[in-house]
Parts: C-alpha cells; structure tokens; sequence
C-alpha cells in the first residue's frame, strides 16, 4: 500500500495522541493519598465519565476494556488497511477462542470473561467453534479452531487448548503480518515473537521444563531459530544468557540480569522488552506517512491501559508510589 | 513525409506551440491536483474531530494548488504567441517554453502535498506551530517558481 493511502489517518491519530494521558498525569496519581484522590485526576482525561462509577464500585477493570474496546473501533473505522487493525487485535480474538472453547469443553458459562475486540464477531467465533466451519473467518482462524478441536478429540485435555492458540496465535500473527503488505510490519512482528519467546523460555528454565515442553510451547515465527532456543535451554541459566548476549537483543538481555543472583529475571525481562518495544515505536512521531503511527497508538494505548491499572489497584491496595512507578511501562508522550 | 503534410498542413508551427500549451497546463494541472487531493484528505479527516481548524487547514490545502496556476499562465502566454504564420522552429520553441513549468509542476505538486498533509499533523497535535508547518510547505514551492519563472523569460524575452 502507498504510504501516502495514510495521510489522512495519521492526522486523526495525532489528533487522538492529544488525548493520551501524559508524565504529569501519572505523577499526580502517583502522589495521590487515596485511590479516590487517585481516580479524581482522571476528571481531566477522556476517561472522566467513568470516575463517579469508579469511586464507588472501584470497578475500573471494565472502563479499561471498554476504552480499548472504543479505541479499536475508531481504528477500524479510519485505518486503510484493516488487516493492520487485524493483525495488533489479533490476541483479543485468541483469548475469545479460548474462552469460548473452554466454555465448550468444560460446559460453563464464561461470558463475562469476553473482550469485544477484533475484526470478526464473537458470534462469528462461537459458531465457528461450535460448528467447525464458517463462511466468514478466514483460514487461518479455521486452522486454529480446527487444530484445537483435533486434539481434544483425541486427548480430552482441556489445558491442551491455552498452548495450542498461544503458538497458533503467533503463527497466526507472522502470516497477517504478510498480508498486510506493508514492508516494516513483518520485522516488527518477529521482533514482538521473539520477546514473547525470550520470555517463555527464562521462565520455563526456571521452572526445569523439559525439551519437550519447551518444542510445543515456542514459536518457530520469531527471528531466532526455534531449536537455538531449545538448545540454549538445555544449559543451565548463566551460560544461557551469555549466548542470548550474541543476539541483536543484547542490551535487553544485560539490562534484565539480576545484580543479585546474575540470573536473567523474568519479570525484569518482561519490563524490558516492554520498553524497548516501546521505544521502537516512539519511531512513529517523526514518520508522517506509513502504517507505524497507527500501531504505535494501538500500543501506546494498551500501555496506558497497563500503567492506569497497575497505579488504580496499587492504590486501592495501599502499595506506595514508588513501589508502583518502578513497575510502570514507558509512556509513548 | 507526405502523411505529415496532409495530415497537419502549413501549420506545423501552431501544432507544436499547441502540444506546449497542452504540457505546462496538462502536467502542472496533474502536480496541483495530486497535492491538493492528498492534503485535502488530510485535511477533511482533522475537520471531523476538530471542525475549528478549518481555516488553516485550507492554507495548507491551497499551497499545492499554485502549480496549476503558473501551468495555466505559461499556456495563456503561449497562446497569445501562436500566429497563422509562425515558423516551425518558432512552434517548436513555444513548446518548449511549456516544459519546465509542466514538469517542475507535476514534481513539486505531490510533494508539496505530502508536506502539507505533515504540516496537517502539526496543526493537528500543537496548533500554534502550524505556520512552521505552511513555511515547509512553501519551500517546496520554490522550484515551481524557478520552472515558472524561467517559462516566462522564455517566453517574454
């Protein structure tokens, strides 16, 4: 697509940047005594409908998903390449086919754990499910769904269904990133993979996962080759990360390694691949053309989103300010 | 040879200073319209959240819009000039007078459009930056100007 097809996109988006909540708002909830005095400084945001419900059932879980809910929407409306809005929904639509899978299995009744999201239907998704066929999902969702159903069908492991979208989700995402035929989005896509692998695999060394384990749950989407990952798993957890320190992801891996243990830390792994994602799109502000203002929204808002929720239940948990904004995600104002 | 003769006559020369005018008006015309057609996209997406900065947002649509213009200018003056008893070197001199201003025109037109739907972007997020944004786009016009201007030396001198 010609970057100038855009133009009139990336306007709006600036438009919209306006309305994200910046530094200065994140500090005075931060300094707040109380989580009301927290939740008052949203008057100012467009979130401020939502802050009188919000003080009194402290229910800011559902404002959250129904800003990104309405965020998607307006995407979709302006984007011209929808499969761009596809591609960075994508995992809304795999945590619905979760949900509705295990409601399927399991017989239960999970409507409450649905996120309205993406470019098809949950009704489109619930019958395809349902069903195993649909007129209107494209092959790679029939892929997914009928992957799923296969193997429950042969070992009734309900577990099994978490795993196989989980990987499907990624190979779904490289594919989509293809269609979009934009030239950037593929990398950034094997970049975001790789993150999510990095990330799987620390955490499964550190629980002694078996090689086995580790094959079904990476992906094989991602820049680094799937059986180097395996490999790198089979040593124990320093000599991984000075291998993992021969990859582009170098001072990623240096900035998550514990000063204490000299581990790699998940948690400070997951923090840092974060930001630096984030400052990959920070790359957005100086570009007037092209699909990247329009995915660095998408993902400035999901971090807004993160960061609102970790200062609202800090506070309404009584962590202090500091122990909060170290958790905190780069912002994208 | 002899189709040529019949088929344009004496008056090759008007034929050839025709063929200009058609040039400088057809390629700025094409530049002007490419550029403006972006920008005003751009500009109708902002006048839908923010229907207040109309009046802005119309100087950076317009600023692409002076190519076709001096396109049209250059095929007035071309006209004045043609005479039912011109010389054929004399058609092939007007015609290319039409050049320069119809090809800096059709390249400076997108592109001063593109700057424009950038300038949009600023009027967009810090409005009271936007005239930074009208000086960009207004860099680009100098070399419609120069194509202009040197058709216009050609022709008057």
């Amino acid at each position: 697509m010609k970057d100038t097809a855009y133009g009139s996109s990336n306007v709006l988006i600036r438009v919209y940047e306006n309305n994200l909540l910046n530094r200065g708002h994140y500090d005075r909830m931060l300094a707040a005594d109380s989580f009301e005095d927290a939740v008052n400084v949203l008057r100012e945001t467009p979130y401020r409908n939502d802050v009188d419900q919000i003080k009194e059932d402290k229910n800011y879980d559902t404002m959250l998903m129904n800003e990104l809910h309405q965020t998607f929407d307006e995407l979709f409306e302006i984007s011209p390449n929808k499969a761009l809005i596809e591609l960075f929904g994508l995992r809304y639509a795999y945590h619905n086919l979760k949900v509705l899978f295990k409601e399927k299995f399991t017989d239960q009744d999970l409507d409450h754990l649905f996120i309205p999201i993406g470019r098809y239907d949950i009704s489109e998704l619930r019958q395809a499910v349902r069903t195993g066929v649909s007129d209107v999902l494209p092959q790679h969702y029939m892929d997914s769904i009928h992957e799923v159903q296969e193997d429950h069908d042969q070992y009734q492991k309900v577990q099994a269904v978490d795993i196989i979208l989980d990987r499907r989700f990624f190979t779904h995402m490289r594919a989509l990133a293809d269609e979009t035929n934009e030239p950037k989005i593929p990398e950034m896509v094997e970049n975001f993979i790789d993150f999510q692998n990095l990330s799987t695999l620390i955490r499964a060394m550190k629980q002694d996962r078996t090689r086995n384990f580790l094959t079904t749950i990476l992906s094989s989407s991602g820049s680094i080759p799937k059986e180097e990952l395996v490999d790198i798993a089979s040593r124990d957890l320093s000599s991984a990360t000075s291998t993992l320190q021969n990859t582009k992801y170098r001072s990623i891996i240096e900035a998550s390694v514990d000063s204490d243990t000299n581990e790699i830390s998940p948690v400070k792994l997951d923090f840092e691949t974060d930001n630096a994602y984030m400052l990959m799109m920070r790359d957005a502000k100086l570009q007037s053309f092209g699909p990247l203002p329009i995915v660095a929204y998408i993902y400035a808002k999901e971090t807004e989103v993160k960061n609102l929720r970790l200062i609202l239940s800090g506070k309404e948990n009584g962590v202090s300010a500091d122990g909060i904004r170290e958790r905190m995600r780069l912002n994208y104002v | 040879m002899d189709f040529v003769q019949t088929l344009f006559g004496d008056n090759m020369g008007q034929i050839f200073a025709a063929v200009g005018i058609v040039l400088a008006v057809v390629l700025s015309g094409i530049g002007s319209s490419r550029g403006v057609g972006i920008a005003g996209e751009a500009a109708a997406a902002l006048t839908k959240e923010q229907p207040e900065k109309f009046g802005r947002a119309l100087v950076l649509q317009m600023l692409p819009a002076t190519q076709g213009l001096y396109g049209f200018v250059i095929g007035l003056l071309i006209l004045l000039e043609i005479s039912p008893d011109m010389a054929v070197s004399q058609g092939w001199y007007l015609l290319m007078v039409g050049l320069p201003v119809g090809i800096t025109g059709l390249s400076s037109g997108g592109n001063q459009g593109r700057v424009s739907v950038a300038g949009m972007q600023i009027l967009a997020q810090k409005p009271e930056h936007t005239t930074k944004g009208i000086i960009y786009s207004a860099m680009v016009e100098t070399y419609a100007i120069l194509g202009f201007v040197v058709s216009l030396i050609m022709i008057i001198l």
